[in-house]
């Protein structure tokens, strides 16, 4: 039971979307407060995290020729964003119905100012609310991952 | 008052770097340059000295994950009972606090020669190109002095790092192992707790969950200084076979010329 808003700019994927076929959970650290808008200005905190990344399981980053600590581009039909690859053990891929699907964890705290710079990671999810008081459910959703950085670098 | 301590048990640490926010607060010790290290959640990388705290991340697991855990492990200096900094430091900059038994650099003494950042065997001192002196941690020199705990041990949420006297800390570091012991976790160890063993005991020590060196700490901790007799040994050998030879090669040259002073003897 979600509430939806099918309007232009705010696409949904596909159940077991082919083109998106990798699940995000986005999560929080306890170095960053929220978006970061606060603690990304503070030093002592930005260089506890300093940078956006996300975490990837040898298995993926090994099938998508991702080396730790490379750029990778995340992407949804909604968009698309850049973060650092920390690859390890502590993500597993889950197989379900046989199909190995891979989950990549991605921290939510950045944004383009502050002494921690990096991608909003709500540019990738979707408008998805709660059915009771409409609150933003997509902390969950689907995409995909490739080495690289934005603009082709 | 006996020595003033801290003990670090790492079993119960969640890795939330309060300590070391803490630290840097309370000491004003500037923001390093943000960097990305890609090793776990480790962006600090070494203690320096801006970083006199430093929370290290092991993740370790098995090949089909079966076995995992991360370790975490709160750095510190860990304010030996015989510390290689004090022996080393060529104008006691480097000094033991009577009363509480930390290891205290001052700062108007320093001279900046690093002797004592090689001297250490655990590399807590590190040198600073803007004051041109060596920092590590006080033990929260002013606070202990005002009856307050250290800023970490103050700030840690789940009292991994407890400040108090060694010789009772000692007491409930031997009780939390033997807990764990009973819990069936036999890679436990305390590091640094036995007085009577290397470097006579860590004023600051630890709970490790492994190897020290899995952490990064040497397993057998030793003073540089304690090869000295050793190599002093070996250079007076070195400086007196180097006279030797250099004798024997005198001798050799002067021989040639002796024969050509006969042979113009001869001549004549």
């Amino acid at each position: 039971m979600t509430k939806i808003w099918a309007v232009n700019g705010n696409e949904y994927h596909k159940v077991a979307d082919p083109d998106y076929p990798i699940v995000i959970s986005t999560y929080r650290l306890t170095e960053h407060h929220l978006s970061g808008t606060m603690s990304r200005w503070l030093p002592w905190l930005a260089e506890l995290m300093p940078e956006l990344f996300c975490e990837i399981s040898p298995e993926l980053a090994a099938e998508k020729g991702i080396k730790n600590a490379d750029y990778v581009i995340i992407s949804t039909k909604r968009g698309e964003i850049e973060a650092r690859a920390l690859v390890t053990k502590r993500m597993r891929p889950f197989k379900i119905d046989g199909k190995t699907v891979h989950e990549i964890g991605l921290p939510w705290h950045w944004g383009w100012q502050g002494i921690a710079k990096g991608d909003v990671v709500n540019n990738l999810s979707a408008l998805v609310g709660d059915p009771n008081v409409s609150i933003h459910e997509a902390k969950v959703f689907t995409g995909n991952i490739k080495a690289g950085r934005k603009g082709g670098v | 008052m006996g020595a003033k301590g801290m003990f670090v048990d790492t079993s119960i640490c969640t890795g939330c770097k309060a300590c070391q926010v803490a630290c840097k607060e309370w000491n004003g010790l500037d923001g390093a340059k943000p960097h990305f290290t890609g090793d776990s959640y480790d962006n600090t990388a070494t203690l320096s000295a801006l970083n006199w705290r430093h929370v290290r991340f092991i993740e370790q697991f098995s090949d089909d994950r079966s076995q995992g855990r991360w370790l975490f492990m709160s750095d510190s200096c860990k304010h030996c009972s015989q510390a290689g900094c004090m022996e080393a430091c060529p104008v006691n900059a480097i000094i033991r606090r009577e009363d509480t038994g930390n290891v205290f650099i001052k700062q108007e003494t320093c001279i900046g020669c690093r002797y004592c950042v090689a001297a250490c065997p655990f590399g807590v001192i590190s040198y600073s190109e803007i004051t041109k002196t060596v920092h590590k941690c006080t033990l929260c020199d002013d606070r202990i002095h005002a009856g307050l705990e250290t800023a970490c041990a103050k700030a840690c949420p789940t009292d991994s790092i407890t400040f108090g006297d060694v010789d009772e800390l000692r007491v409930a570091a031997n009780k939390r192992l033997a807990t764990l012991k009973g819990l069936g976790q036999n890679q436990a160890n305390l590091y640094g707790a036995d007085p009577n063993g290397d470097l006579n005991g860590l004023n600051v020590f630890y709970l490790l969950m492994d190897k020290p060196s899995v952490y990064g700490q040497p397993d057998k901790p030793e003073l540089p200084q304690k090869r000295l007799p050793t190599s002093t040994g070996f250079t007076v050998l070195a400086a007196a076979v180097t006279g030797l030879a250099a004798l024997v090669n005198f001798r050799s040259r002067g021989a040639p010329r002796q024969a050509q002073g006969a042979a113009k003897e001869m001549a004549k």
